[in-house]
């Protein structure tokens, strides 16, 4: 019947137009409360996996909320159940519209429901269903834009408490951000120290560390430049650190240097007590107050009170030359050290060392059995109690305890103990239970956290704890 | 075939709602502010139901039924119950008399029960086997007498009163036997401006005559046409919900309803709902049944099949009351 199918295309009308309602609803809905949840997960951003940025958080709620939205919504039967409804009282069709859609479900009809369905149909065949059923805005379209806003600006103002899984955890540095680290030290060092090999390698991995860290090369190229930088470093012979006390230290060498930067000032000044044969008194005794290099001269098995002043002018250009030879080469070592490290990084094996440790494990190399010990390293000047109980010693490790730590790249933790002394007219004095306690104190902070190994733990304890009962004994 | 069976069907609704419109101007002529006891007993004898009406003496109600009857063309009698009141007197009896032939033979004579309208007036002041004589004739629609079954009028309609006062001596109903009526009506003492009408009518001038508006046949092609009305599957699931409300341990039950309610409505207040919905409709000219056609019944229909409990009675919760919340919080559709 005619009446009968223009009555259902007005119906599939009305009911898609109510699915496009009900999706923006849904849509709009979702929206809110995505960027409702993105606020609530700004504070655990820690605890959220490594792809999901703070940026992309309301998408990722939103393809989560989404879904979960529309399978929520009542079943199409109701959905079609109440778009019908709602035209039934737009129009004040007393139930003709909804009593009419039940009649074109069934398969035969009366003729008292014909009339219904005649009546349905004159009374909705001039109406704009669009405009008489406007979209109505819910009150989530009207909060979620400032909503957002805000939460944008909590972004860029950087808000957010980050709770920390554990003690000592940092943020992932990525490989070009350590390398860009690394070559500013490096190039500071060098300058200091005058390293003049050591400074171009720095220039050029810093320029390197830059385009990566600007994005401008890709993982893959930066190793790749790495491994070539690390080729054409050309470390010097280690022949020319013989002449050197040999093994020196880092630390030595730079005393070394400096005691020679501090000589040469006042051996080259116009009024040094200089003479061709020998040297002057104040000479002599500026140099004996330089004991590393009064001890590197006579190495050399070079007499002092018998050495000119040309002759030792000689020896002190030879000595800087070969200390920086040497600074220059061992800062080199580490250069590569480092990179090598890096690149393992690159290749995926988990390998984390600190970059001092790689330097260190250079001087450790260097110390072994012929070890020099400068004046810093002597015990103190004060001889040991005779009557003080022996060492205890250490207690026996639990097998399977863990004694090591993964160290980390980046920044670490730092402490300090703070003393105040009262100011007097002689030295300022701290009593020694306040600085015990302070030690006991600090101690029992460290081994309360983790960046003591398991197993040294009480060790370390008995250790702390021995220092003040040695001094309540005395 | 199609455009002739609308017209048809077109002509018959005109034709009820233009006799319906009738009938109550008709009635208003007579009958002072009773307009909704009016449209609801000629409801009740449409859907071929049985109607309490409970008030006080003196309101008009055997006026309202007499002239129900006779714009409607039907047959009325009147029973007064009283306590010495027989089944035999309601329903009729065999009678010795004589033939033709002068044989002498039972002759059935019955009772005031043959009759279109029945007004059965005070009908708690019978005994309980005098009512469901009663009763039985109004669900069966037929008198056994002798062992003879005798059918009774067709329309009928039993309009039996109820007075709240003076319950001394009386035998209530049990609700069992109020649940077989189809409308609980309350009549209601009229205003001051309808006791002036009333004066002016009753005691200036002779009563007019009515006109006859309908008679038997129309009323039960009237009846036909109400059962044919169109009813959607939400506004019935509507009707049935509103029902299910009023049960305490039902899932829709509203918190007044679960407080106050013993037993909620039987099955028969849902027929009885939808029934007067179609009513309605058809006599307001709609071809189906609307939201409103169920609310507008409800009190008539259910106000005597809930059982209240004490603490309803304690609180003077009235039966009204609770339904009134329940049609405000049971939504039209879910």
């Amino acid at each position: 019947m005619e009446g009968e199918l223009f009555l259902r295309e007005r119906f599939s009308e009305l009911l898609s137009w109510e699915r496009i309602k009900r999706r923006e609803k849904i849509i709009a809905t979702a929206f809110f409360y995505s960027i409702l949840a993105s606020f609530a997960a700004l504070p655990a951003g820690a605890l959220l996996p490594s792809w999901v940025t703070p940026l992309s958080l309301p998408l990722v709620f939103f393809l989560i909320l989404a879904p979960g939205f529309f399978l929520l919504r009542p079943g199409r039967s109701k959905e079609s159940l109440q778009a019908v409804f709602l035209l039934d009282k737009a129009l004040h069709l007393e139930e003709r519209a909804i009593t009419a859609w039940d009649i074109l479900a069934r398969e035969q009809t009366r003729a008292p429901e014909l009339l219904v369905l005649k009546e349905a149909g004159e009374m909705i065949t001039a109406i704009d269903l669009r405009a008489l059923l406007k979209r109505r805005l819910t009150w989530h379209v009207f909060f979620a834009p400032p909503l957002l806003l805000v939460w944008l600006l909590l972004l860029w103002i950087d808000i957010g408490v980050h709770l920390e899984k554990g003690v000592g955890k940092t943020q992932p540095v990525s490989v070009a951000q350590k390398l860009r680290e690394f070559a500013l030290g490096l190039e500071e060092r060098a300058r200091s120290e005058g390293l003049r090999d050591s400074l171009k390698v720095a220039h050029t991995l810093k320029d390197v560390a830059e385009k990566s860290v600007r994005g401008e090369m890709s993982e893959k190229k930066l190793s790749k430049d790495l491994a070539g930088i690390v080729s054409k470093i050309e470390v010097p012979v280690e022949a020319a650190a013989s002449d050197l006390s040999s093994m020196a230290p880092r630390q030595g060498l730079l005393d070394l240097k400096t005691e020679l930067e501090v000589f040469k000032s006042v051996f080259d000044a116009p009024d040094a007590n200089r003479q061709e044969d020998r040297l002057g008194p104040e000479l002599l005794r500026r140099l004996s107050a330089l004991p590393r290099l009064s001890e590197e001269i006579e190495q050399r098995a070079l007499s002092v009170e018998k050495l000119g002043g040309k002759e030792l002018h000689r020896v002190l250009d030879k000595l800087e030359r070969d200390v920086g030879t040497e600074l220059d080469r061992r800062t080199l070592l580490e250069i590569k050290d480092f990179i090598e490290l890096l690149l393992k990084g690159i290749g995926g094996e988990e390998t984390q060392v600190a970059v001092h440790e790689a330097g260190q494990a250079e001087e450790d190399s260097l110390s072994g059995p012929q070890r020099v010990r400068g004046r810093g390293e002597l015990p103190g000047d004060q001889a040991g109690a005779k009557d003080q109980p022996p060492q205890a010693p250490s207690p026996p490790l639990k097998p399977g305890v863990a004694t090591h730590l993964k160290g980390l790249l980046g920044e670490g933790r730092s402490g300090s103990l703070t003393f105040r002394g009262k100011p007097a007219a002689q030295e300022s004095k701290i009593p020694q239970e306040e600085v015990l306690t302070s030690y006991r104190r600090r101690a029992e902070e460290d081994l309360a956290s983790e960046n003591i190994p398991e197993g040294l733990k009480d060790a370390i304890k008995r250790y702390f704890l021995s220092l003040g009962m040695s001094e309540e004994k005395k | 075939m199609i455009v002739e069976a609308l017209r048809e069907i077109r002509e018959r609704m005109e034709r009820a709602r233009s006799a319906f419109e009738e009938l109550k101007r008709e009635m208003g002529r007579v009958v002072v502010g009773h307009e909704e006891l009016v449209e609801h007993v000629f409801a009740a004898l449409v859907c071929g139901g049985h109607c309490l009406l409970e008030g006080v003496p003196g309101l008009g109600k055997t006026l309202m039924v007499r002239s129900l009857g006779e714009v409607l063309n039907l047959t009325f009698s009147r029973i007064q119950f009283t306590p010495d009141l027989m089944p035999a007197d309601i329903t009729g009896t065999n009678v010795l008399t004589d033939d033709p032939s002068g044989k002498r033979v039972f002759d059935f004579q019955g009772g005031p029960i043959f009759a279109h309208i029945v007004l059965a007036d005070e009908i708690n002041r019978a005994t309980p086997k005098t009512q469901s004589a009663l009763l039985e004739a109004m669900q069966e629609q037929t008198v056994t007498v002798g062992g003879k079954v005798h059918r009774l009028q067709s329309p009928f309609i039993v309009l039996a009163t109820q007075n709240p006062i003076e319950m001394e001596g009386t035998y209530p109903l049990p609700e069992a036997q109020i649940d077989r009526f189809f409308f609980k009506l309350l009549v209601r003492f009229p205003s001051r401006e309808e006791l002036g009408k009333i004066a002016d009518l009753t005691t200036s001038s002779p009563p007019p005559s009515l006109k006859k508006v309908l008679d038997a046949e129309g009323v039960l092609k009237i009846r036909e046409c109400v059962r044919e009305v169109p009813m959607a599957e939400a506004v019935k699931d509507y009707a049935v919900r509103l029902v299910l409300a009023t049960h305490p341990q039902g899932d829709g039950t509203v918190l007044t309803a679960k407080r106050f309610i013993l037993y909620g409505s039987s099955p028969r207040g849902l027929q009885s709902l939808i029934l007067a919905a179609k009513a309605r409709s058809l006599l307001s000219g709609r071809p189906n049944v609307s939201f409103e056609d169920i609310r507008a019944p409800l009190l008539s229909s259910l106000r005597h099949r809930i059982i209240l409990n004490l603490e309803a009675e304690a609180e003077g919760v009235t039966p009204e009351k609770i339904l009134q919340e329940v049609v405000e919080r049971v939504p039209e559709v879910l």
